[in-house]
Order: structure tokens, then C-alpha cells, then sequence
């Protein structure tokens, strides 16, 4: 079940993306901006290749919203002169952008926490949920009683 | 191209049709099922990957989801999207499986509040049907709630867990009602299904198969019992004799092909959206404002349940995605207090927990979470640890809200793509403030740290009702008491389109319900021949 490292990034490589080596940059970069790497705990960044090659097959769905305001950016700002994070916040800013920005957020969220070294990082379990399920714990019922005490409320009608 | 004639046709497949057919396949007449959908294959539902929270295919806006089944919605005019699925099981495939009973006074609020109209039938009319019903569906919960008159849940209550504890222990020292959520999801095996394993994933569609969407429960028993259903059928329009009678539909099978489908009798069930959809695209001589619409109200009155989010950060690792989400439900505000500065009142259901990418949306839509630097640290300052409450606001009537045919947007066949007109009115808006205000208290009482607002949410219209409301006056209301068209005889409705009020619960048992009510109904019709006086 669990994905394997490079799986997404064969994938791109093999298929026809419709995201030329610049709109990749470009993805990358934003990619980046939106989660940096955390040297302490070890967390990769969102342009890890493995994420990145899931953010990229994720956004192939969206290419035909994504494609004209990459390059819009690409005509009228200078993605590449800033940092990845002074990039992600001009998105977040810039009314132009703030919609092309939004859905790729979406996308590298979707794609970076669902990364096993992320998950596992969080103390989280790194699978599906099925076909396991989840274990819960014994519940205390005795907290209803004061309810259980209550006389009925409801209208008759 | 014709069909064989059938006795009942039934358009659309979800959770009023499943119970609707299942009761008439009793009469041994000819019954078939037309669903635009598939059915769905427990195996393909997103909770078996890793990819399990994005999956789009199983988005609840059919706009986003866009299968080949889904026919767009223009919301453009409404604060509120329409949300639902197109498949066997229709809504129930993506439904929390939250599984209340409206209350008595839902069905008399001109009775008790001077608002909207009284329904033309009860609580103890509809008490029998939600038994049966519940038996059907399999319901856990817990018996005793002082909200409700006695009802007897088939399973034991899903896991409250450690977020219901803790806001269970804010309700205690608020000293408000709360109680185990009457759930459509089975804790033990039942009737086929396995029990549920507290995957967390309801809304994408139970891969256990514990969650009683209809594909599980009723249409196996319906079709073994010799009910038809005939998937990726679309239908177009209803047809109408010269006396005003329906002789069947006009649908586009799995290949494009229009077809025609004659029956004695055409049964409605496709939500409160998809049947004034149809309706009003089956125009004729006799019925020029669309079929069944003397009365000028099909497609009007339509209510929406809006909701109010208020989701709070806890200093302690709770439940995340485990488990079912609505554990427990708070009905202290239901019943109306004019001191409140509104009319009825609404529920509260839970939001357990949020998986690691709703998690880290939420941080970012709201801010908790920044990107780039900061972004580690406070992912980990919310994760597990958030917890929701949903205020369920009744929704009251209102011609201006409705639901008309887009002149432009069109599905895959060229049918008219339904539009939606909305507003909040002025009685929800103060409804929605005081849900707010009340949530917020009862997230500090519980502990929070940190409580974070969504006033009204968008993307949530899950419960259409009204747009056929039912009624004994045929100049206000499409269908009479039960269900059958004031101005086609052989012409029914039986989905949430009929509601005459919303309540401030989610409505499908009361759907199925009405449903049950219905087939009986006609059954002792037939048995009298009056059915089509």
C-alpha cells in the first residue's frame, strides 16, 4: 500500500506531462515556499522528489487552470529572483495570483502529508486506513449520567 | 427507442428510492430503478490508499468531482454549494452515516411558532416507518436520549473516544444535553455487514462496508426481491398523456441512446435539486412551467441547512481521523426560545478529528499554520489535537430560494443544468451568531486553547428539501400527504423535495421514512383501488 520512494517521479518522467521544464521550476519553487525542510526534525521539504513528482502527477489534473497563470507569472514577476518563500508569500498577496496560488497549496498538502517519513515524523501511523481501522479506546459512559438525569425536554406535538 | 412497459419507475437510486422499492417490491408488481451512476465497488473508495483524503473522484461537490454521472450545479447565486453523489446509494455513498430523527415539533412549526406551515402528518404517523426503517439501516446509538421520545437503536453507540469525552465534559459543566449520536454505521455485524473498524473515512465511502449507504443495505433486498435497477441512465423529462396522466420517461442510456421507458406509474427520487430538475425540463401543452406546477411552487421553498463550524486547538493529542466522526450530538438549543432573537433552533454534531492533510489546510486557511519557516512547529501544535462542532440550523421556507434550469450550462446530454438561488435569511444569519457564540463557550468549557470560527460554510449543501413540498392544498404545495402529485395522479415524490420544513437535523432517515410512508400508503390504495382517484 504504501508508496514506493520515486514511484511519482518515474511515472512523470515515463508520461506525456504537459508542464514544460521552466512550469516545473516554477511548481518546484512555490513547492518549496509552501514547506521548507525542518534540518531538526529531519522533514524534507515539499520539492523532495518523491513529493514533488506526487504534487506534479496531482497537478496535471488542474494543468489547464494552472499552465496560464504559471505563465502569466513567468511574463510579469521574476519567480526566480526571490526566495521560494518570498515567492509563496507574493502568491498569497498578489490578487492575480491568489487563486493559482490557493489550488497548488492544496496540492502540495495533499501530497506532502501523505509522504511516509512525514507521517512516521508525526508519530502517525504511515498506511491507509483500510483495511486495519483503528483501535479505540474503552469509553467512560458514566459521563452521561447527569444527562441521563434529565427529565425529557422535546415538544410534545 | 421503446421498452417494455413497467408497473413503477423509479428515477434515481439513493436513499428515499432504495426504501421505497424495497417496501413495493411486496406487490409482486413490475418495479425498475433508473440511476444515472454506476455501482460503486467498496474496493475502488480512496480509504485503501494513501491518497485516501483527496481524493477527487469522491468530492461532494459534483462540480469539483465531475464523473461522467454528475450533472454540474450552478451555485453562482447561492453562499451555499450543493453537495451530493450520483451513483447506487446516491448521498448515503458520502454520508457521515449521522443518523437523527427529526423531533415531533419539527413537523407542527406553525402549530407551535407561527412559521412556515405544519407538515400534513406527525410525528406518530412517521414512527412506525422510522422503526422499520432503522431496522432496515441498522442503527446504533443509545436509548434514553431526553431530547427524543423512546427509540430503541439496533447496535451500540459508536466510540465517543477521547474527543467526545472532552466535549462531553464541556456539555456537563455547561449543563446541556448531549448524547451518543443516533449513527447509520454498524458496531456490529449485521445483516451481512461487517462491524465497523473506526477507519475514519465515512465520507469518501465505507470500504468496511459497515456504514449503511443504500447499495448494502436495501437494494440487495429489493433486488432479490425482484425490483429492476438499470444504472448510468439519465433521464431527460417525464411524458405526459392528454389527460394529463405520466406515461413514462425519456432517458439517455450508457451508450447516448435516447430511450423511452413507458410505465403506469413514474416515482421521483433524486433529491431535492435533482427532481425540480427534471420537473421543470418536462414541459408540455398541459404543463408549460414544468410538470406537476399548477400550483407555480416546484422548485421553490428550497431549504439548506446552513452550518456553522467552530473547530478548537486542545492542549492534548485527541482522536485525529479515528472513528466515525459524529460521535456525539448536543440538541440543548433545538426546540425554539424567542429570547434567543429567532425562531427554532439547531443541533450540534461533532467533527471528531481531522486526518493530516485536513489538518494541515486547516492550519493554513486559518492561519495557525504559516508557510515555509514555522511551518513544522506549528503543524505540530495542531495535529490530533483538533476537534469540530457543527451547528445544524434549521432552515425555513422561502419562496426566493429555489432552484431553476441555467439557460446556458447544460450536462453531458444537453438537460438543463439546475441553478441555485439563495440567501441566508435574516432569521438563520442570527441563528448561525447564536450557534457560534454557544460553540465557542462549549469548546472552553471543554478545554481548548485556541477556537477558530467558520460562520457559515460553503461547500456543505448536502440537505435539499422543499422544492415539492407537500401539502393538502394543491395552489401551495406539488404533492399531496402522501406524495402524489396534486395535478398527475400516477405521478409521485418521495425524496427531501417534498419536506415542508427542514428541522435542524440531518434529514435522511426522515427521508427514508417518508419513503416507507409512501410505499405503504400506496399498497393500501392499490388494495382498495384508489390509488389514482
Amino acid at each position: 500500500m504504501t508508496r514506493k520512494l520515486g514511484e511519482h517521479m518515474n511515472k512523470i518522467i515515463a508520461s506525456d506531462t504537459t508542464f514544460s521544464d521552466i512550469e516545473r521550476r516554477v511548481i518546484t519553487a512555490i513547492s518549496e515556499g509552501n514547506i521548507t525542510n525542518d534540518e531538526a526534525s529531519g522533514l524534507p521539504a515539499a520539492s523532495d522528489p518523491p513529493i514533488l513528482s506526487l504534487i506534479l502527477e496531482k497537478a496535471e489534473h488542474f494543468s489547464e487552470r494552472l499552465k496560464p497563470d504559471i505563465q502569466r507569472l513567468l511574463a510579469e514577476t521574476d519567480p526566480f529572483g526571490v526566495s521560494p518563500t518570498e515567492l509563496t508569500n507574493q502568491l498569497d498577496k498578489d490578487p492575480r495570483f491568489r487563486s493559482f496560488g490557493r489550488i497548488l497549496t492544496i496540492i502540495i498538502m495533499q501530497a506532502y502529508y501523505q509522504d511516509p517519513r512525514v507521517l512516521q515524523s508525526l508519530g502517525l501511523e504511515a498506511r491507509p486506513p483500510f483495511p486495519l481501522g483503528h483501535e479505540m479506546e474503552p469509553d467512560d459512559w458514566s459521563l452521561l449520567e447527569p444527562v441521563i438525569k434529565r427529565a425529557p425536554f422535546y415538544r410534545p406535538a | 427507442m421503446s421498452n417494455a412497459p413497467v408497473d413503477v419507475l423509479i428515477i434515481g437510486a439513493g436513499a428515499s428510492a432504495a426504501a421505497f422499492a424495497w417496501s413495493l417490491a411486496d406487490t409482486k408488481m413490475q418495479i425498475l430503478c433508473l440511476e444515472q451512476g454506476d455501482w460503486l465497488n467498496p474496493s475502488d473508495y480512496p480509504s485503501s490508499t494513501m491518497d485516501w483524503e483527496s481524493s477527487s473522484a469522491f468530492n461532494s461537490n459534483p462540480n469539483h468531482r465531475a464523473n461522467a454521472a454528475d450533472y454540474p450545479i450552478n451555485n453562482s447565486e447561492s453562499p451555499i454549494a450543493i453537495a451530493n453523489y450520483n451513483g447506487v446509494g446516491g448521498g448515503t455513498i458520502l454520508f457521515a452515516g449521522h443518523f437523527p430523527r427529526f423531533h415531533p415539533s419539527d413537523f407542527k412549526v406553525k402549530t407551535l411558532d407561527g412559521v412556515a406551515d405544519d407538515w400534513p402528518l406527525d410525528y406518530a404517523m412517521l414512527e412506525p416507518y422510522y422503526n422499520e426503517n432503522d431496522k432496515m439501516m441498522g442503527v446504533s446509538g443509545l436509548a434514553g436520549d431526553p431530547a427524543y421520545p423512546p427509540k430503541e437503536p439496533q447496535m451500540p453507540p459508536i466510540p465517543m473516544g477521547k474527543a467526545g469525552a472532552t466535549l462531553a465534559r464541556g456539555f456537563n459543566d455547561l449543563g446541556w444535553h448531549w448524547w451518543p449520536s443516533d449513527m447509520a454505521i454498524a458496531t456490529e455485524q449485521y445483516d451481512g455487514r461487517d462491524k465497523c473498524i473506526n477507519l475514519g473515512a465515512c465520507g469518501n465511502g465505507c470500504a468496511q462496508g459497515a456504514k449503511a449507504s443504500t447499495d448494502v443495505t436495501y437494494w440487495p433486498h429489493a433486488i432479490r426481491a425482484g425490483v429492476k435497477l438499470k444504472t448510468r441512465c439519465r433521464v431527460r423529462e417525464v411524458t405526459v398523456d392528454n389527460e394529463d396522466r405520466a406515461t413514462g420517461v425519456i432517458y439517455y442510456d450508457g451508450d447516448g441512446k435516447e430511450q423511452f421507458q413507458p410505465a403506469e406509474m413514474v416515482v421521483m427520487a433524486c433529491n431535492g435539486i435533482g427532481t425540480p430538475r427534471i420537473l421543470l425540463n418536462s414541459t408540455s401543452a398541459s404543463f408549460p412551467d414544468g410538470l406537476a406546477n399548477s400550483s407555480g411552487t416546484l422548485g421553490k421553498n428550497l431549504m439548506l441547512h446552513p452550518y456553522a463550524a467552530i473547530e478548537a486547538v486542545f492542549p492534548e493529542p485527541l482522536d485525529g481521523a479515528r472513528g466515525p466522526h459524529k460521535c456525539v450530538a448536543c440538541h440543548e438549543f433545538y426546540e425554539t426560545d424567542l429570547q434567543r432573537g429567532f425562531v427554532r433552533g439547531f443541533s450540534f454534531e461533532t467533527q471528531r478529528g481531522y486526518g493530516p492533510v485536513a489538518t494541515a489546510l486547516r492550519g493554513v486557511t486559518t492561519g495557525k499554520i504559516p508557510k515555509g519557516s514555522g511551518h513544522h512547529a506549528a503543524y505540530r501544535k495542531l495535529s490530533e489535537r483538533l476537534v469540530g462542532l457543527i451547528a445544524v440550523c434549521e432552515d425555513l421556507p422561502e419562496t426566493h430560494n429555489r432552484v431553476t434550469l441555467d439557460p446556458v450550462l447544460k450536462d453531458g446530454h444537453g438537460i438543463p443544468a439546475p441553478k441555485i438561488h439563495y440567501t441566508l435569511s435574516e432569521n438563520s444569519a442570527k441563528m448561525l451568531d447564536f450557534a457560534v457564540a454557544r460553540g465557542t463557550e462549549a469548546m472552553e468549557a471543554a478545554g481548548a486553547e485556541e477556537v477558530m470560527v467558520q460562520r457559515l460554510l460553503g461547500n456543505a449543501g448536502w440537505h435539499n428539501m422543499g422544492t415539492a413540498r407537500m401539502g393538502t392544498d394543491p395552489t401551495t404545495s406539488v404533492v399531496n400527504e402522501w406524495g402524489r402529485s396534486h395535478d398527475v395522479k400516477n405521478l409521485f415524490m418521495i425524496d427531501g423535495s417534498i419536506f415542508v420544513t427542514s428541522a435542524g437535523v440531518n434529514p435522511t432517515r426522515t427521508i427514508q421514512a417518508l419513503a416507507l410512508y409512501i410505499a405503504d400508503t400506496i399498497k393500501q390504495k392499490l388494495a382498495t383501488a384508489t390509488l389514482f382517484e
